[in-house]
């Protein structure tokens, strides 16, 4: 990641969650974490099991970024298991972000989920309902569109995926959480969601119309896109940004096991 | 019930009471010593004088005895109930409480999941509400376990009577309320997780900004506001003005949540901390009181805490609640749409007197208005029964006039959860009114337990 400012800013403070971290599905090694300007003072697990490393920079600089780099042995198991229902009611309610309005409401309507048994196969039908009717395109939404305003727009990119099936799951009292992560390949990073059913997390990705597999790797999950911000800062200032994320996940070998 | 006059003498002329003369020299003492609160107005803030009533209310040893052992209780309860919250959440496993009371509320913060604050305090200082209903009988109105204010105003006001009028405590067994500054500092350093201990203060338009002021002064913690302390290598640092820097250990901070700490609440805040709340979550800091206890003093969750008393101490609640209804069970709301005009109903989110509404001051429309808004948003809302509550005599230009009043008791939790042997005594200067809040235009009075 890569944020250039246009003049130079000082008193920097981040907070990075840009480290996946072991999950019953992935294994994280060899990591190699470097920021520059080099200035990391902490490090931390949050209150939804993400590494977060702290810093402060208070010289005058006029860029900022990080690369991390590690081996991540992915797919060792289909899903994560999970906390009792109790005790992930956080998850069950709805946002700032996800807040339902009038399309995700009808949205809900227009598909009945009576024919489903379980948790799981409501988000799957979700997952499919919207992967069919909503449209991928960049630049129609922005970093911080809402569910609601998303779906209204008809189309947007996985973080609007995302959150619209958060919404829509949440709806039903599904227990659900939002994904940052990276899929096979070079690019972007990415987002899904998982949902609970019967103490598991279960992975959807309703981008790609797929249940997540070994081709997914997790960096953090959270209630929504605001929990799980890759780069979080306050500086002293006044400037405009730009950012740059490349994300590159290179297959090693395949792991088979039966 | 005792009041001044029981232990003072009635006398025919109000000239001829003790209280009489030193009623003005106080105020003007008040004033001189900038004993003010401020309030924000069409976007302007002014400085009012907190109106002082020189008759005090006056509370027998024994009853104080009673409101002690319930007081304990309760905040005792309070502070089990929000660290199973942030933990293991058996209460909602159980469904004493329903889980949409505390998730979809806005005391609750997700940030401070998992969260074991220093000695596992997390409500260090409680200000509980309470009155008095004409029958005796006392009712808790409202917890408050966020900032509560209000201590620093009988505190001060006790010493300035003490000088201006010492006759009126001659021969009379008062219990002394000026150990709060001790009780406090015990408490902030109980929890200390090594080094200074700072009251820190959003500044000086800030409402209770003589408090806080005052607070550090007999505390002996330095005043201080955001920008004089500093996050590094996961410790709270303290800059003084040669540009030194100090360990701190345990903030008293008078500043909200929401604006704590820019990097996990707003982030748009200027007055906060950045990366307080992460060295605060590794036990580095002490933050009093902590963060997300908004989770157990909302007027939602104030009606399960007679449930949560039963629930973690296995007691009988010793202090009543004021009867209330929750809309949200279909029981309640049968019962609240039927008997419209005796409620008062409040709304959940809102504090300081705002949201509070008379079913029988309402006219026919604002009343259609406000069923339809609670038949669609049950949640939102709590109705209570309208609590005959007493009236203490104030002065007024020479004459004595009945006004309702209310109690704010000080809980301070360290070893032991301690009651502050005083309390804040508000009353509304509107003969009609029973909104107390000083916000709202409310004077105070100081409280007298007796000690025998």
């Amino acid at each position: 990641m890569k944020l250039l400012f246009s003049n130079e800013v000082k008193e920097h403070r981040f907070s990075l969650k840009c480290i996946p971290h072991d999950t019953d599905m992935q294994k994280i090694e060899n990591i190699d974490v470097s920021v520059f300007p080099d200035n990391i003072t902490g490090k931390d697990i949050d209150s939804h099991g993400n590494i977060t490393i702290f810093g402060y920079t208070k010289e005058l600089h006029d860029s900022f970024g990080f690369d991390v780099e590690g081996t991540a042995s992915t797919g060792l198991k289909d899903f994560e298991s999970a906390k009792e229902l109790h005790m992930v009611g956080m998850y069950k309610y709805q946002t700032k972000i996800t807040a339902p309005g009038e399309s995700v409401l009808d949205f809900s309507k227009k598909h009945s989920l009576e024919s489903c048994s379980s948790n799981e196969e409501k988000a799957l039908l979700i997952m499919q309902n919207l992967n069919n009717e909503f449209e991928y395109r960049q630049g129609c939404t922005d970093m911080d569109t809402k569910a609601e305003e998303a779906l209204k727009g008809g189309c947007g990119v996985c973080q609007d995926f995302a959150h619209i099936m958060l919404s829509l799951c949440r709806l039903e009292s599904i227990p659900c959480r939002y994904v940052t992560g990276m899929m096979i390949g070079e690019g972007r990073s990415h987002a899904w969601v998982e949902a609970w059913d019967d103490n598991r997390w279960i992975g959807f990705d309703p981008t790609n119309g797929k249940v997540v597999n070994d081709e997914y790797i997790k960096i953090s999950n959270g209630r929504d896109f605001r929990d799980c911000l890759v780069n979080q800062g306050i500086f002293t200032g006044n400037v405009t940004q730009s950012q740059t994320i490349s994300v590159i996940v290179n297959e090693e070998q395949n792991l088979i096991h039966d | 019930m005792i009041s001044y006059m029981d232990i003072c003498g009635k006398r025919d002329r109000v000239e001829d009471m003790e209280i009489y003369t030193g009623a003005d020299v106080v105020n003007e003492q008040l004033a001189r010593y900038g004993v003010k609160f401020g309030i924000y107005k069409n976007n302007e803030f002014k400085e009012q004088l907190f109106p002082f009533d020189m008759i005090p209310r006056v509370i027998d040893n024994k009853e104080f005895a009673y409101l002690e052992k319930g007081l304990k209780q309760r905040v005792k309860a309070l502070n089990l109930f929000i660290a199973d919250i942030y933990g293991e959440k058996k209460i909602i496993k159980d469904k004493i409480v329903p889980e949409e009371f505390i998730y979809a509320g806005s005391g609750y913060l997700p940030q401070c999941e998992g969260i074991v604050p220093s000695k596992g305090v997390y409500s260090h200082i409680s200000g509980i509400d309470l009155v008095q209903s004409k029958d005796g009988t006392w009712y808790i109105l409202e917890d408050n376990l966020r900032i509560p204010s209000g201590a620093s105003y009988p505190m001060i006001v006790r010493g300035i009577e003490r000088r201006s009028a010492p006759s009126l405590f001659t021969g009379k067994h008062i219990e002394d309320n000026r150990n709060y500054a001790d009780m406090l500092r015990h408490t902030m350093d109980y929890v200390n997780c090594g080094g200074h201990t700072v009251i820190l203060t959003p500044g000086r338009y800030n409402a209770a900004y003589f408090e806080h002021s005052y607070l550090a002064e007999k505390t002996g913690a330095h005043l201080v506001s955001g920008h004089e302390l500093i996050v590094e290598n996961d410790h709270l640092y303290f800059i003084d003005y040669s540009g030194r820097k100090e360990r701190v250990g345990a903030v008293y901070r008078r500043i909200s949540d929401e604006y704590l700490d820019p990097m996990s609440f707003n982030e748009e805040s200027v007055i906060g901390i950045p990366h307080i709340f992460d060295i605060y979550r590794k036990g580095n800091v002490a933050l009093i009181n902590a963060p997300g206890n908004g989770v157990a003093d909302d007027k939602g969750i104030y009606y399960f805490v007679p449930k949560m008393i039963k629930y973690y101490l296995g007691e009988e609640p010793i202090l009543n609640n004021a009867p209330t209804y929750l809309p949200y069970y279909d029981e309640d709301m049968k019962y609240v749409l039927d008997n419209f005009d005796n409620l008062v109903l409040k709304d959940v989110a809102e504090a300081g007197g705002y949201g509070v509404v008379f079913g029988n001051k309402m006219s026919k429309e604002e009343k259609e208005k406000f069923i339809a808004m609670l038949k669609a948003e049950p949640r939102r809302f709590i109705a209570q029964e309208v609590i005959d509550f007493i009236d203490i005599d104030i002065m007024e230009k020479g004459q004595l006039l009945p006004r309702k009043a209310d109690l704010r008791a000080f809980v301070l939790m360290a070893e032991e959860p301690m009651v502050w042997k005083s309390g804040l005594t508000r009353f509304s200067r509107n003969p009609d009114s029973f909104i107390v809040n000083s916000s709202q235009g409310g004077g105070f009075k100081d409280t007298w337990v007796l000690s025998q």
